[in-house]
């Protein structure tokens, strides 16, 4: 069993979901963190447990609020009264894969302490550092629509998940199938067993690292990344970390579509899931209606693809 | 910046230039007569020209010449009668033979001297001289020092030969009648030279050009008639070596030029343009004129091509010349990339597009070459991006190629 046949088995519960499922299944490969925008209600939650059984990791959930405190997330000592000592009680992040619904809703004090043991694959406490397990994952999910008693992630740390989904309600016949078939869904979730191992999911994350990229790839990713710092709508431009994001993810993608090697389509189509949330535009271009995403859209349009 | 825009600056531009140019030309040394420095003697011999009697052009142009010798003033050798007639007469000939340069020279010294100092003050058409002229001549400020400042605005090409001719006069006359009789004569000794240079510039002329030179003796003239010729050059002071080494050239039956000539066109002179403006302005006022005029339309150029982007040119030119070079040592991929200019003129390939893309692009317009266009991109794909093997695709990627070229040149 590979990775498609955890897309196979993904898409007979989750409907119209494929490609976030792939981007998902992706960011795991290139151990990176997910962030999934919108609306309530369109199998966020579902997805990523899907993708943790089947994928046989453990998985957990967060649901921010703002009086959530960091060490709801990563854990502390609590005095237990029966052994007359403090005994070390670990947060919801040790764990593979981590669901944090309504990341936006967090503190940023709270945002913060998640960010950082995103970023360092380990947390601190009281001054004793333990690491996390491999593989870890965060999906973060955020409603796009809400503007109150929310705390908007800074630039620099949207900057720290290497995708960002957007996430969309199901076309009217995905829509139809899912209300006749929910039971069977329900059904089928219930019994789903794991395609592979947390082992063999370390050793694909391994293989990964050696799928091939061709000189010219590389300069295409520069290209691109070079020219939204150039964009006259973009206030702040793509950093380094987001062209080595886009090349991690273009990896994983070409393992997962079962080749050892990447192609020009793969950094095009990752294009606006990497690059859109680490773009600032200008707010004179903001308020006349462009989108990160016109602007990755304008940008690949105009960059030449690779050629011989 | 629009192609319609950058238009408007070139235009803008050139109408600098013309007005410039026009400004340069009023200096007044144009003639109408020929292209400046070009080598006359190219078109100043026609045997077939039967209205001009060469030998009797060369032998009047060498007894003025001895007159002239003789003589000490100017107005001394035209006072004799006959003289006077053989100027005219060859005058009549210069004309003929297309010497229009120095046949007006000619006449210009022989008819101004009867003219009164305000009718030849009238006629200058450089103001500053005028003007120069009449203050100095109300203030009685008639002198050497004037005639060596008019002398310098010749040499240096501020004034027309025929300025310099009614400067000289007009200073000639009011010396006589204010009773500077020494810088008077000094004039009439100038006028003198300027039409022995004149006449021996007309023989040069005639004389320079070799088919002349063989004709005249096989017509009968002598070559001591030449060596005469020679002779004088050398003994006159006015005339330079260059002019005595060509004479002696020809005598000695060589080109009368050390290099060979170069083949060239000749362009009639325009009346209202200066086709060499450094003869009538200063050097470095003509340098900064071209300078001005240069750096604008530099300016234009490079504001055009900011507009336009110039990385985006580049790309689009670098892309142009790239098209059927690909320079990758690969026949599968050479294979792909001329299967898409195959392709191309029926389907176009963008520069931005991916081969996957090209290839859903293809299949659906022409779905005849979907197949063959296909194996050819996923051969293409694991050799270019999957570095693999080319030697187990090639064969079947050249059959596939033929099979493509004859596919589409049958659709």
């Amino acid at each position: 069993m590979g990775w498609v046949d955890v897309i196979q088995k993904a898409s007979e519960i989750l409907v119209e979901k494929d490609d976030e499922v792939k981007l998902i299944l992706a960011s795991i490969l290139a151990e990176g963190h997910v962030l999934i925008e919108g609306v309530p209600g369109i199998a966020k939650t579902l997805m990523a447990k899907t993708v943790a059984k089947l994928l046989g990791l453990e998985f957990k959930r967060i649901q921010m609020t703002p009086d959530l405190l960091p060490t709801d997330i990563i854990g502390g000592y609590v005095y237990d009264t029966k052994q007359a000592s403090f005994v070390l009680k670990k947060g919801p992040v040790f764990t593979n894969v981590l669901l944090v619904d309504e990341i936006n809703r967090g503190s940023p004090r709270t945002q913060s302490a998640l960010l950082e043991a995103m970023q360092e694959r380990q947390v601190s406490i009281e001054g004793q550092s333990f690491p996390l397990e491999k593989p870890f994952i965060v999906i973060a999910t955020q409603n796009p629509i809400e503007f109150e008693g929310v705390f908007p992630l800074p630039e620099a740390q949207l900057d720290r998940f290497l995708a960002k989904i957007d996430s969309t309600y199901t076309s009217m016949e995905g829509l139809k199938k899912i209300l006749k078939e929910i039971d069977l869904i329900e059904e089928r979730f219930n019994g789903l067993k794991p395609v592979m191992s947390r082992d063999e999911v370390l050793a694909s994350i391994k293989e990964v690292r050696s799928i091939r990229v061709d000189d010219a790839i590389y300069d295409y990713v520069t290209r691109i990344v070079e020219e939204t710092r150039r964009h006259p709508a973009v206030r702040l431009g793509a950093s380094p970390r987001a062209g080595i994001a886009l090349v991690r993810l273009a990896k994983a993608l070409a393992y997962i579509n079962a080749r050892n090697y990447v192609i020009p389509d793969d950094v095009k189509s990752l294009a606006k899931t990497v690059l859109s949330h680490r773009i600032i535009i200008k707010p004179e271009y903001e308020v006349s209606g462009i989108h990160p995403h016109k602007v990755v859209e304008d940008i690949i349009a105009k960059v030449e693809v690779p050629k011989p | 910046m629009t192609l319609k825009t950058m238009r408007r600056y070139l235009l803008l531009a050139a109408l600098i230039t013309v007005l410039l140019t026009q400004t340069v030309s009023g200096a007044a040394d144009v003639t109408d007569i020929h292209s400046p420095d070009f080598p006359e003697y190219l078109d100043s011999f026609n045997p077939q020209n039967n209205t001009l009697d060469y030998i009797k052009y060369i032998q009047l142009l060498m007894e003025l010449l001895s007159s002239a010798n003789k003589s000490e003033l100017f107005s001394e050798l035209i006072s004799n009668e006959t003289t006077r007639e053989n100027l005219s007469n060859l005058i009549n000939m210069m004309k003929t033979s297309g010497d229009l340069k120095n046949a007006h020279q000619a006449e210009t010294l022989l008819n101004y001297s009867s003219l009164s100092v305000d009718e030849l003050l009238q006629g200058i058409k450089n103001e500053h001289l005028a003007e120069l002229l009449r203050e100095a001549f109300l203030n009685g400020l008639v002198s050497e020092e004037l005639l060596r400042v008019i002398e310098e605005m010749y040499a240096s090409g501020e004034i027309s030969f025929d300025d310099y001719v009614r400067a000289l006069y007009a200073l000639q006359k009011i010396s006589e009648s204010s009773g500077n009789k020494e810088l008077a004569k000094r004039i009439d000794s100038l006028l003198l030279t300027l039409l022995m240079n004149n006449l021996t510039n007309s023989a040069l002329r005639l004389l320079e050009n070799p088919a002349t030179l063989d004709y005249l003796l096989k017509e009968g003239l002598s070559k001591e008639v030449l060596e005469n010729m020679l002779q004088f050059l050398s003994n006159s002071p006015e005339h330079s070596e260059e002019a005595l080494r060509t004479l002696r050239r020809l005598l000695g039956g060589e080109s009368p030029f050390s290099i060979s000539s170069i083949p060239s066109i000749r362009f009639p002179s325009l009346g209202m343009f200066a086709l060499a403006p450094s003869l009538v302005v200063d050097p470095n006022t003509l340098a900064i004129l071209t300078l001005f005029v240069t750096g604008f339309v530099l300016v234009s150029i490079l504001l055009f091509l900011k507009r336009r982007k110039i990385s985006v040119i580049i790309s689009q030119v670098t892309q142009l010349i790239s098209r059927r070079t690909y320079h990758f040592n690969s026949v599968v991929v050479n294979i792909y990339w001329s299967s898409v200019d195959l392709l191309g003129r029926r389907v176009q390939r963008n520069s931005n597009e991916t081969h996957r893309e090209y290839l859903n692009k293809v299949s659906s317009e022409m779905p005849e070459v979907s197949e063959l266009f296909r194996d050819i991109t996923e051969a293409y794909e694991k050799v270019r991006w999957g570095a693999q093997n080319e030697s187990t695709f090639v064969e079947k990627v050249v059959k596939e190629f033929d099979e493509l070229r004859r596919t589409v040149s049958r659709v």
